[in-house]
């Protein structure tokens, strides 16, 4: 057990190294100069730009660049943005609340929604519910979220004025970004808790169960949704990568604070250190997050925790 | 109610088949089909609202907005399609290779894998079509890169599951090539959960190319893609519903059909599923 | 498939569940911090005193320390919290604020300064005659990171503090924009204290004299700004006197336009800025808003053709594009006539600005292709001119985004010119391969607009000195030298003579229109709309708003 735990550790520390090489090797391929972004179209003496740059470390070849990178991040030094010179981890922690409370709420509505739609599926399976079920979870992944972000807004916010159409407030903010986002992880959920369901209906523990003679609703909610829900839980980790993504979109969309909208505003602003903290803060998130879910579903398991 | 379920199947089938084929048909001719020209801007038509000569009605240059989505068609197809080429074709190479190989270079490969897959999708295509810069060559490498590690995932999978069958190592054991069991011996094996994940793979290919289209990187061509059409309408909405919910309502026909024959496909193979 | 009661009931129950909770939300919204309870005696006449503003701003400032920004948003948001030595009216007198009075050296090259002497800072610590030196030896520091206050020292030389409330601000040479200059928030004074207190953090933690004092920063969400109970050192343009009508400002930081307009009228926010033209004619006819302009001075946004680059440097075939464009036609699809065309690089604000240029040019495709036939252009099979083998094409560059619409004006622009066989190639790029696609001229046509508020804007636009000596310093796209037109510039912005400044500021603007350097298209309206509840929002001279005399009823 201990080894797995370690061993799982390490892939996640060596992913992690990985992604950090990644994630700034492509970012210094942008094309364009920060700098010149950073002034542009104003005039300012070749001083100032070499000042500048030395200061953000611009100046050095880029293999120095990456060991002092990786150096610093190791020490919890993200570096400071180019456009308001804010120590990146402080611009990130400050934005991250607001994502993750996003986040975890439609996670939430994902989940609860997903699966009560997946279970009930799978129970009237091949029947009027269950098509209209099928259908609704279709449409569910294959919206673009920002048109129903922007299809509710009109709706709840503009015509029927019952919700705020952006901004950080208090709950009621929450709730248009939110059901936006679980839609599509509704759908998701959905999908895989029906699959998963008639799946373990075909094992044959379940066909001893029946031949036994235990009631139809009994080997359903006793014994079938709780080994076709395990699977569901590794879902958990995929669907949260998802959704921070899908936070970029959607932030932007209801003009919310939050880490998705710092990458999108740091991507186009080519503000290096910013880009590089947001998405590995996301990445350890991710990889954390698939690393218990690993190490939980080792200890449901056990044929797991052997391998 | 196994008549029931077909008959709902076989409808929802001929439904989705009807549309991408008629999709297929705007994208290969759209000028047979489309009622004006669609870099055509009537000054004196501007933000018609939908019936009349303008079906669908007109966005704020004047230009008829049902012709512009069933140009727009071609831009989608383009971009799922060679997108899952692309990407899955890449994805599925490493995947085998990683199988069939084993030890270290599985290692190695599949840590880049995890890579990968440790930046979400959208995010990934993101940093890329910036790096890159916005046109529509650029889009499909950024959504074919977000898309590789789950084709490498699935066949490796595969090919881990086929790979000590007795029929391989017959094959090993008379001198085959490597090379040659990875293609005919593994590949045709591979290839039914391939097509699922491919069908699949187009429709959410279309997705994250409209929505790095929306978010302004799509391509900046004289005939607009549904993304940016629908980023053009979102300013309008008050005033102007159609533009933007014409070309979303497109792209969520042609994906929930592409999904919905992915499902089919998908439990064609795997009838449990069913 | 009918919907059952009770599936029907829990709907009904689920509304009204909403709808409370949102009519909770919204009356805590309009909820006003404690105040005065006699105002609400007041006569009609009188403003409400205290309660909030809410306020939608069109994007994140990146920073408010203005002597080194070169973002308008900053400055918008400076204005209220920093105060400068003058005041500029629309008009263009200058009028005392800070500094009581002034006077000009013989030479025109020292300005001594008499400055107030009852102002404090938001810290408390005394506006003096040294702390206006400090402000100024910083932005003009040629090594220092300011960039637009730097270019509004101009030839600064230096400060000389005479006593602690005489001030003698020396030049290199004779620069008449700047007492217009001096009056834009850019050059509002910081404390200096502050600056040593915060460092490079200063952007973060603005300390100024202004009406209005951080209160609290939110990145990308929102900034909130309080009330400067000591403040009785209102700007010229002001109507009252004392400390500000609000307590609080609550300004939301919402880029998006159209979540900016719904947040409006949702009730989220009392105002918001930069509002899009097809709501502004919404906004216009609802009768619970009303909408406030200012047009921006400064230059206009224009199309500037590269006048080095071949084939464009020829002025006959920019004049036939000139011909082609249907300026009109963009305004009208585009803003809706809610922006006004624009005749001159100058914006119709600015000083100088010479209205005899409007209906001078009208479309005239045949004089068009004339011209272009006389060049030696000659149609193609594929209805594109060739010379030499060679298609007329236009190679545009902009910035992704389509800001204020101007990547629409191009899809526009190239369809009408391909009615006199021109090509145009229209490339939309992130920040950093346009600024890199500047520098290398690689361009034929770019569109630009520079705010500013002196007509010598002329000058960063079209001086020589803006495009080749620094590669940093690329403001003059058109690419364009001309020694007379230099040395008229020049003239234009050490001549202390207003009448002749403006004559010469008029040839100017003659001069480029009819040599086509670029093709001027709208005069950009700074809107707000706000909620009819809301009154006394001003514009100081450049056209930001200023929140001092506002006061919002119940």
């Amino acid at each position: 057990m201990l080894r797995t735990i370690l061993y799982r550790l390490l892939v996640s520390i060596v992913v992690l190294l990985c992604t950090i090489t990644l994630v700034f090797f492509l970012l210094h391929l942008l094309p364009g100069d920060p700098i010149n972004i950073k002034i542009a179209g104003n005039p300012v003496s070749p001083e100032v730009v070499a000042k500048l740059k030395h200061e953000f470390g611009l100046d050095q070849p880029l293999h120095k660049q990456y060991l002092q990178y990786l150096g610093k991040v190791f020490r919890g030094d993200f570096g400071k943005s180019l456009v308001d010179n804010e120590p990146v981890m402080t611009k990130l922690m400050a934005q991250f609340p607001a994502t993750l409370w996003l986040t975890l709420l439609s996670m939430a509505i994902s989940i609860v929604f997903g699966v009560l739609l997946g279970v009930v599926s799978a129970v009237y399976r091949h029947r009027s519910l269950d098509h209209l079920i099928r259908l609704l979870s279709i449409f569910g992944i294959s919206m673009p979220t920002f048109w129903v972000a922007i299809l509710l807004v009109l709706l709840f916010s503009v015509n029927l004025q019952w919700l705020p159409a952006s901004g950080v407030g208090g709950f009621q903010y929450l709730i248009l970004p939110a059901a936006t986002m679980g839609i599509v992880g509704s759908g998701l959920i959905a999908r895989m808790v029906r699959g998963s369901i008639l799946e373990v209906v075909h094992e044959p523990f379940v066909r001893t169960l029946r031949a036994k003679g235990l009631p139809e609703r009994s080997v359903m909610y006793q014994h079938v949704l709780r080994n076709a829900l395990i699977p569901a839980v590794t879902m958990m980790g995929m669907l949260l990568g998802e959704l921070l993504a899908g936070a970029v979109v959607i932030e932007s969309v209801f003009a919310r604070q939050g880490v998705g909208r710092v990458i999108l505003d740091a991507i186009l602003a080519k503000d290096l250190p910013v880009v590089q903290g947001a998405i590995l803060l996301t990445a350890s998130i991710y990889i954390l997050v698939n690393l218990l879910v690993d190490l939980s579903y080792a200890i449901i398991d056990p044929r797991i925790r052997q391998a | 109610m196994n008549a029931k379920r077909s008959l709902f199947s076989r409808a929802m089938i001929t439904v989705s088949v009807l549309m991408i084929a008629c999709l297929v048909l705007f994208a290969l001719v759209p000028g047979w089909i489309a009622p004006y020209s669609p870099t055509e801007m009537n000054g004196a038509a501007i933000l018609q609202a939908p019936g009349g000569s303008h079906l669908l009605g007109t966005d704020y240059f004047g230009r008829d907005i049902l012709t512009l989505v069933i140009y727009g068609s071609r831009d989608a197809l383009i971009i799922g399609i060679s997108a899952v080429l692309l990407g899955g074709g890449i994805g599925a190479l490493i995947g085998a290779i990683a199988g069939y190989s084993g030890g270290f270079i599985d290692a190695v490969l599949m840590r880049l894998i995890d890579t990968l897959m440790t930046i979400p999708g959208i995010l990934l295509a993101l940093t890329v079509s910036a790096v890159l810069g916005p046109s529509k060559f650029n889009l499909i490498i950024a959504v074919s890169i977000s898309i590789i590690p789950s084709f490498a995932r699935v066949l490796r999978g595969q090919v881990l599951t086929i790979k000590n069958r007795t029929f391989i190592e017959a094959a090993r054991s008379i001198g085959t090539s490597h090379l040659r069991i990875l293609f005919s011996h593994i590949a045709p094996h591979a290839f039914s959960s391939l097509l699922v994940m491919g069908t699949i793979g187009v429709g959410s290919a279309i997705l994250m190319g409209s929505g790095l289209s929306f978010l302004g990187l799509g391509s900046s061509e004289e005939i607009p893609d549904w993304g940016s059409l629908l980023s053009e309408g979102r300013s309008y909405i008050s005033m102007a519903w159609w533009i933007a919910t014409f070309p979303g309502l497109a792209i969520t026909l042609l994906v929930v059909s592409i999904n919905f024959l992915g499902d089919e496909l998908q439990s064609a193979i795997g009838p449990r599923k069913g | 498939m009918n919907l059952s009661f009770p599936k029907f009931k829990w709907a009904i129950v689920m509304a009204i569940g909403f709808s409370l909770v949102v009519s909770g939300c919204s009356n805590g919204d309009k909820n006003a911090p404690a105040n005065t309870a006699s105002t609400n005696e007041a006569p009609a006449s009188t403003p409400t005193e205290g309660g909030e503003l809410t306020f939608a701003l069109a994007g994140s400032p990146s920073t408010l320390d203005v002597g080194v920004t070169s973002s308008d948003i900053d400055f918008r948001v400076g204005r209220n919290i920093f105060d400068s030595l003058v005041g500029e009216l629309p008009d263009h007198t200058i009028k005392p604020w800070l500094a009581e009075s002034w006077e000009i050296s013989a030479d025109k090259k020292s300005y001594t300064f008499k400055l107030r002497t009852d102002v404090t800072f938001h810290d408390g610590t005394p506006f003096n005659a040294e702390a206006v030196k400090v402000n100024f030896d910083r932005s003009a520091d040629p090594n220092g990171k300011s960039v637009y206050a730097k270019q509004l020292l101009g030839p600064y030389e230096s400060s000389e503090v005479i006593d602690e409330s005489t001030l003698k601000v020396n030049f290199k040479e004779p620069f008449t924009p700047f007492l217009s200059n001096l009056a834009k928030s850019t050059l509002g004074i910081q404390s200096p204290e502050s600056f040593k207190k915060y460092g490079d953090q200063v952007g973060q933690h603005p300390v100024g004299t202004g009406p209005f004092k951080l209160a609290s920063w939110v990145a990308n969400s929102e900034i909130v700004l309080e009330k400067n109970s000591d403040y009785k050192w209102p700007s010229p343009a002001a109507e009252h006197s004392g400390p500000a009508y609000l307590d609080k400002i609550v300004l939301k930081l919402i880029p998006e336009e159209s979540t900016r307009v719904s947040s409006l009228q949702s009730g989220q926010v009392l105002a918001a800025e930069s509002i899009p033209a097809q709501n502004i004619v919404a906004l216009e006819k609802d009768p619970n808003y009303q909408i406030q302009k200012a047009l921006l001075p400064g230059a206009t946004f224009q199309l500037t053709f590269n006048n080095e680059k071949a084939p464009w440097n020829n002025v006959k075939l920019r004049q036939a594009v000139q011909s082609t464009v249907d300026i009109d036609a963009i305004v009208k699809s585009l803003y809706l006539g809610t922006f006004p065309r624009s005749w001159s690089p100058l914006s119709s604000s600015t000083l100088g600005y010479d209205s005899s240029l409007e209906d001078s040019y009208k479309v005239d495709i045949q004089h068009a292709n004339q011209l272009l036939d006389e060049e030696g252009w000659k149609l193609g099979a594929d209805g594109i001119r060739e010379k030499d083998g060679k298609p007329l094409e236009i190679n545009y560059i902009d910035i992704t985004g389509n800001r204020e619409k101007r990547g629409d004006i191009i899809k526009m622009v190239q369809q009408q010119v391909k009615q006199i066989g021109v090509k145009m190639n229209v490339s939309i790029m992130a920040a950093g391969p346009y600024v890199d696609a500047l520098k290398a001229a690689s361009y034929d046509l770019v569109g630009h607009s520079f705010a500013g508020g002196d007509p010598d804007i002329l000058r960063t636009i079209f001086s020589k000195a803006n495009w080749s000596t620094n590669e940093y310093a690329n403001s003059n796209f058109a690419r364009f030298y001309d020694p007379q037109i230099e040395q008229q510039l020049t003239d234009a912005y050490q001549e202390a003579d207003p009448e002749k400044r403006i004559a010469t500021y008029k040839e100017l603007q003659q001069y480029f229109v009819k040599n086509a350097v670029s093709i001027p298209v709208y005069v950009f309206p700074y809107t707000i709309a706000e909620s009819k509840k809301v009154s006394g929002i001003t514009f100081d001279f450049p056209g930001y708003p200023q929140f001092y005399d506002v006061a919002v009823s119940k």
